[in-house]
């Protein structure tokens, strides 16, 4: 009898624990991949500048699906200007499972939260617009970087303004004394481009042998209403003095319009960097004197590019050239009042 | 000894703690529920989302509390049913668990959904008809919110002012019915009321001008597009603006608003995006779920001047905390 | 082998009671246990989560208040660092707010300040008010310079004083204040606008989770929301919360029932401005109540019962065994066959039963054999009495004196000798009973004597004397004539001289006495014994065949160990054998006898 009670106990006993590895190893639930996924880490998404490019990354991923007839799906994330938020965002696409990620640094400092999170899950990045610094790109070999020569877009800025002070002096000197008066408007004290940009447009006005008079300087951190707000306090403070008005970018530049088309002035000449729409619009208008494009097609169109071949394992088109495997300049060109018009 | 019936029992008896245990420890009976994550793709009608940026808000934060995995998608082309139905089909094709979708056509959207081509459950957003097989409809009223906009123009102006409505390039249904409230209060009131579609052209305003300069027109923007690019324009044409009594629209986006807040617009209709967008992610859930259909939810419009813009209820409303 | 009825009978009965009694009670304890233990967790449990939220909620309530701090410092800083006694149109003043501002940035949307007439004088980062609007309509900046003491402090709004751009809207609670600002030489007062960003707010206190799905939310001393997790669904009708009641409460902790769910409140007011932390945490569940969690217990309960049962089973049935096979032992003892090897094992008790049982059986073994041997001797003494009641050999040797009596013309003495040969042998019979008349038993030895004396001719005389009480009290049959008989053979026969033999019969104090005595040859001790033992006596050839063992084991049949013989001799001098008997009348043993029957 007793034997019999352990038989069946050793009986149960076994079948409890078939059941337990049954239940161990549940068979995974595989998820179905035929599309890509790309998530975009935008730093604000009230940057019109970002917007723009925005635009133009989902117009070419609609390009790109007509051509292909694959599915691309593309996952913007706003940080609102917070790292930590971006970090955040980081890990949230990557554990819904991007193939690859778009980023644009709300830090250009604190990179590592990313970059942590992205080589570790490896997902292939794209860095744009805000460049983090050489050490952390070195990181890891799939991390890339597309922005914009901020030298290269100063030197043409200065170089419109110095065109005209050799050809059209009237345009950029009113009141005919010789010098360039002007008032600067700079991006963010800590982004790369505005300490470039700043130092750039001016040495090449000097370099040109350009007198320049500087009036004003103020940060508006590339925000439109700031600058505005500068610009008419300056209005107020130096009354028919200001000539030219100087901008890291195109919305800082708007906003300057903004204060003179406030102030039913016409004669100052205002300069912008980034060639958004609504600055494009404005040169159209007459209202801006110009501004440095990017190639915002090309940009985006480098950016997609180089997120699908990273994720389909094709080579980047030959086209695209890279710096140090890692880094693409857009090309610019400037784009000016007249040159629209003529169009 | 022990006996047969003995054996028995105790074999029942360990049968029975073999299974409590799978009820209790394991996954295999009572499935906890897992934390599923449901595949939305949501089509809208336009190629842009400039417009859906309320809704989107909401929609997001539904897709955070619901545990959705929402891919919001444009159409490459605007107000292309077809296109819009393959967009539908692929989707379904590549696993969407549900669809959230703001027709093109309403009638023909209705038509094939309900006809077979819907093959998972779908919300219809905007629309008063989504057919047999909509598991939920979130629409709005256009034709109210036109006559409210109405009802408030007459009071506002004198009987016999031109009013001009103006449209952007493609009709679509909203824009349609909105006009038809409209119309159909003013025409009554007795004002003269003329149509115009493409207020892009520069010239339009011209034509405004030649046309109506004996009194001051009213200008009504049918869509949220049109609205923005006449207020644009009468803050960058002085001239032009001088011939132009008021405006009003429809639209929540936020130059929509700055430009009521600045004075370019005298009033907009408006209504509850971030709820429609909320509810749209929150019904869909719903139905991936199989819970009872919601059937239709209609969203109140609402007639909105400067005063009323940071007023608390409206404020939330128009201005989602993110 | 008892037939199992139904399979739970017979001998289920020692095991049925201990399996019960060991299952209820192990299923008590076991309940009891983790009744006590499930409580005494649960309720260890709740109150360890109900410290952990309170901690949490200080902590929460700490940060927030340092975030307030950190911006009421910040106004001081302003105020009395940069604004008061300087001219604040300086674009130094504006410097220095910048410097406040950027180490500031993550909480500060806007630093400004204004004039009483609501004149914009600094504002940090650049802003312009917008077109036509009026600062002084604004609630924070009346309440300012009414309170001119006090921080002042709004709900939630979007931020509407400053041009915004068309691309974002900010969300800010706004902190005003009363401040006097230097004019050259005049003072006049003017309002410090701080626009603290709802953002950072929020990040202070989003994904704070609470127990059981519990969240946390802030309201105004006058109730309005200033956070809530579903702020914006509660603000377009979608959600809701109990806010009427959350204003009412002070600190501490209630429960409440909202919307027929339970929940536990835990309110804590932020220091100044007045600010209410309410965390809630619903109450489903925060024992260990989930169905999985359930039905576990019930697992294991009914799995430890399991194993306890399968322990009882093994311990009773060590237990239960050996009774089963003792009683299987005495069920073969019982069917008779009593030399069953009964079982010993199992426990001390059940060994001892069995070896006690084993024993009781051989002793009714020997008991019954002892039986039988009695029945035996008692069968032979009866035959042997039977026997010696015929006693052929005394007949016919008297039979040949009556002949050679006749022969010889004796007549009368013939007569008299047939005559109590016929009483002796009458008396002998006595109709088969063995229990006679003391004077039937003395006259019985008479007429023995009387004819024996005949024989020896006249070798001996003989008396017979009995005291007339004992003449009536029961006697047995065939007693004094075997020991006359050996008295005449061994006693008398051989002597010299004239032999004597006495017999009396007289009540003594225990009982009656009959006694036989001569002065015949006597005997050792040894010849005593040997009579006793019956080793020797008196062949069946010569005499009755009975022995004085015979007589001294009947007497003791009848009436008792107690009772027997005696004998007293002297070589060459003489013998005296004793009878001691009851003194029991004849009447009341015919009586017995008869009511027997």
């Amino acid at each position: 009898m007793l034997r019999g009670t352990i038989l069946r106990r050793s009986v149960a006993i076994l079948l409890l624990a078939a059941f337990c590895l049954c239940s161990a190893c549940k068979a995974e639930k595989k998820e179905e991949k035929n599309s890509i996924r790309i998530g975009v880490c935008l730093y604000r998404s009230d940057d019109t500048f970002i917007n723009n490019v925005r635009a133009e990354l989902e117009k070419r991923v609609k390009e790109y699906e007509l051509e292909t007839g694959a599915r691309v799906t593309l996952d913007f994330q706003d940080a609102k200007g917070n790292q930590s938020t971006q970090n955040s965002q980081v890990e949230r696409l990557i554990s819904l499972g991007c193939d690859a990620l778009i980023v644009n640094l709300v830090d250009r400092m604190d990179a590592s939260g990313v970059i942590d999170r992205v080589s570790t899950a490896e997902i292939p990045t794209v860095f744009f617009n805000r460049q983090p610094v050489e050490e952390d790109m070195n990181r890891w070999d799939r991390l890339y970087y597309v922005g914009s020569d901020a030298k290269e877009s100063a030197v043409l800025e200065g170089g419109m303004i110095a065109d005209h002070f050799r050809n059209t002096p009237e345009d950029v000197d009113p009141n005919g004394d010789g010098v360039i008066s002007y008032v600067l408007l700079e991006g963010e004290s800590s982004h790369q481009d505005s300490l470039i940009r700043t130092e750039w447009s001016i040495q090449t006005l000097k370099d040109a042998g350009v007198p320049v008079e500087r009036l004003a300087g103020g940060i508006a951190n590339w925000e439109r209403t700031q600058a505005s707000a500068l610009m008419e306090q300056w209005l107020n403070q130096y009354p028919e003095q200001i000539e030219v008005v100087i901008s890291n970018n195109d919305d800082m530049a708007l906003g300057a319009v903004d204060a003179l088309e406030r102030a039913d002035i016409d004669s100052v000449f205002v300069v912008g960097i980034d060639g958004t729409t609504p600055a494009l619009d404005a040169i159209a208008r007459g209202r801006l004197a110009g501004t440095v494009q990017i190639d915002l097609k090309q940009y985006a169109r480098v950016l997609f590019a180089i997120a699908m071949s990273e994720v389909t394992g094709e080579e980047i088109p030959d086209t695209i050239e890279l710096t140090e495997g890692k880094y693409y300049m857009c090309p610019q060109r400037v784009v000016e009042r007249e040159a629209v018009r003529t169009e | 000894m022990i006996s047969k019936k003995e054996k028995i029992l105790w074999v029942l008896y360990a049968a029975v703690l073999v299974v409590l245990f799978l009820l209790s420890s394991t996954n295999l009976i009572i499935k906890e529920q897992e934390r599923q994550v449901y595949r939305i793709s949501v089509i809208i009608d336009d190629d842009t989302d400039a417009n859906y940026t309320n809704f989107r808000k909401g929609m997001e934060q539904a897709a955070m509390e619901w545990n959705a995995d929402v891919s919001f998608l444009t159409l490459y082309e605007a107000g292309s049913h077809e296109q819009q139905m393959e967009r539908v089909n692929r989707e379904q094709q590549d696993g969407a668990d549900a669809l959230v979708v703001v027709p093109v056509d309403e009638e023909r959207f209705a038509a094939e959904m309900s006809g077979g081509a819907a093959t998972v459950p779908f919300v219809a957003v905007n629309t008063g008809t989504g057919g047999s097989r909509a598991a939920a409809l979130l629409s709005v009223d256009y034709e109210e919110m036109g006559r409210l906009l109405g009802r408030q123009i007459e009071v506002g102006h004198e009987k016999g002012t031109p009013v001009w409505i103006l449209s952007a390039s493609y009709k679509d249904s909203a824009s349609r019915h909105f006009s038809d409230g409209i119309v159909e209060v003013l025409k009554d009131a007795g004002f003269p009321v003329t149509y115009s579609v493409n207020a892009r052209e520069p010239s339009f305003l011209a034509e405004t001008t030649s046309l109506t300069a004996a009194r001051r027109t009213i200008l009504v923007a049918a869509d949220q597009q049109s609205l923005e690019w006449a207020a644009s324009l009468l803050r960058l044409d002085r001239a032009g603006a001088s011939s132009v009594e008021e405006l009003y629209g429809r639209g929540t986006t936020l130059s929509v608003l700055n430009d009521l807040d600045r004075g370019w617009i005298t009033g907009i209709c408006v209504t509850d995006d971030y709820t429609m967008g909320y509810l749209s992610i929150r019904q869909a859930v719903a139905a991936i779920r199989g819970d009872v259909s919601q059937g239709e939810t209609e969203f109140q419009s609402y007639y909105i001047t400067k005063q009323e813009l940071y007023q608390p209820q409206y404020e939330k409303m128009l201005y989602p905390v993110e | 082998m008892d037939r199992r009825t139904g399979g739970l009978s017979g001998n289920a009965g020692i095991r049925q009671t201990i399996y019960l009694y060991f299952t209820v009670s192990a299923l008590a304890a076991i309940t009891l246990i983790g009744v006590s233990l499930y409580g005494r967790l649960s309720g260890q449990f709740s109150a360890s989560l109900q410290e952990e939220t309170r901690v949490l909620m200080g902590q929460v309530n700490l940060s927030v208040d340092t975030w307030l701090r950190t911006i009421m410092k910040l106004s001081d800083s302003l105020y009395y660092g940069v604004i008061k006694n300087a001219d604040v149109t300086t674009e130094r003043v504006n410097e220095e707010i910048t410097l406040l501002y950027d180490s500031n940035r993550d909480s500060i949307a806007n630093i400004a300040l204004f004039s009483k007439e609501g004149k914009l004088l600094q504002a940090v980062p650049a802003a312009r008010l917008k077109t036509d609007y009026d600062v002084r309509m604004e609630e924070w900046f009346e309440h300012a310079l009414e309170r001119t003491d006090n921080l002042h402090f709004t709900t939630p709004h979007v931020q509407s004083v400053f041009d915004s751009g068309d691309n974002q809207y900010r969300w800010v609670i706004s902190m005003s204040r009363a401040v006097e600002i230097t004019n050259g030489t005049s003072t006049e007062q003017g309002v410090l606008l701080i626009d603290m960003s709802y953002t950072s707010l929020r990040r202070l206190l989003e994904n704070i989770m609470l127990v059981n799905d519990g969240y946390l939310y802030m309201i105004s001393s006058t109730g309005e929301l200033i956070y809530h997790p579903q702020m914006q669904l509660i603000g377009t009708g979608l959600a809701d919360e109990d806010l009427e009641a959350a204003m009412q409460y002070y600190d501490g902790s209630y429960h409440e029932n909202y919307q027929g769910e339970r929940r536990e409140i835990s309110v804590k007011t932020v220091g100044y401005t007045g600010w209410k932390l309410i965390g809630v945490m619903p109450e489903r569940g925060i024992a260990l109540n989930n169905l999985k969690t359930n039905l576990f217990m019930v697992f294991l309960i009914a799995f430890f019962l399991f194993i306890l049962v399968i322990i009882n089973a093994l311990i009773s049935a060590r237990i239960t065994t050996p009774i089963q096979n003792l009683k299987k032992s005495v069920n073969a003892i019982e069917a008779g066959a009593l030399d069953t090897e009964v079982y010993v094992g199992g426990s001390y008790e059940i060994q001892h039963l069995g070896r006690s049982i084993g024993n009781m059986a051989k002793q009714i073994q020997k008991l019954m054999k002892d039986i039988v041997e009695e029945h035996e001797s008692k069968r032979k003494s009866e035959f042997d009495t039977l026997q010696s009641q015929i006693n052929p050999h005394f007949l016919y040797n008297t039979l040949d004196i009556i002949v050679w009596m006749i022969e010889n013309e004796q007549k009368e003495e013939a007569v008299r000798v047939v005559t109590a040969l016929a009483r002796f042998f009458r008396i002998s019979l006595s109709r088969g009973r063995s229990i006679i008349s003391v004077r039937d038993e003395l006259e019985h030895v008479r007429n023995y004597l009387m004819i024996q004396q005949k024989r020896f001719k006249n070798k001996f005389t003989y008396e017979i004397e009995a005291e007339p009480e004992v003449l009536d009290l029961a006697s047995l049959k065939l007693m004094l004539q075997p020991l006359v008989e050996n008295a005449i053979y061994h006693g008398i026969e051989f002597m010299d001289g004239d032999g004597e033999i006495r017999i009396r019969a007289f009540l003594r104090n225990d009982g009656l006495v009959l006694s036989v005595e001569d002065n015949g040859l006597g005997m050792t001790e040894e010849q005593v014994a040997n009579l006793f033992s019956g080793a020797s006596h008196v062949s069946s050839k010569r005499g009755s065949g009975i022995g004085v063992k015979n007589v001294q084991e009947r007497i003791r049949l009848y009436f008792g160990r107690e009772y027997g013989l005696t004998i007293d001799s002297e070589p060459d001098e003489g013998t005296r054998i004793e009878i001691h008997l009851p003194a029991t009348p004849y009447e009341s043993v015919l009586e017995k006898e008869q009511h027997d029957q």
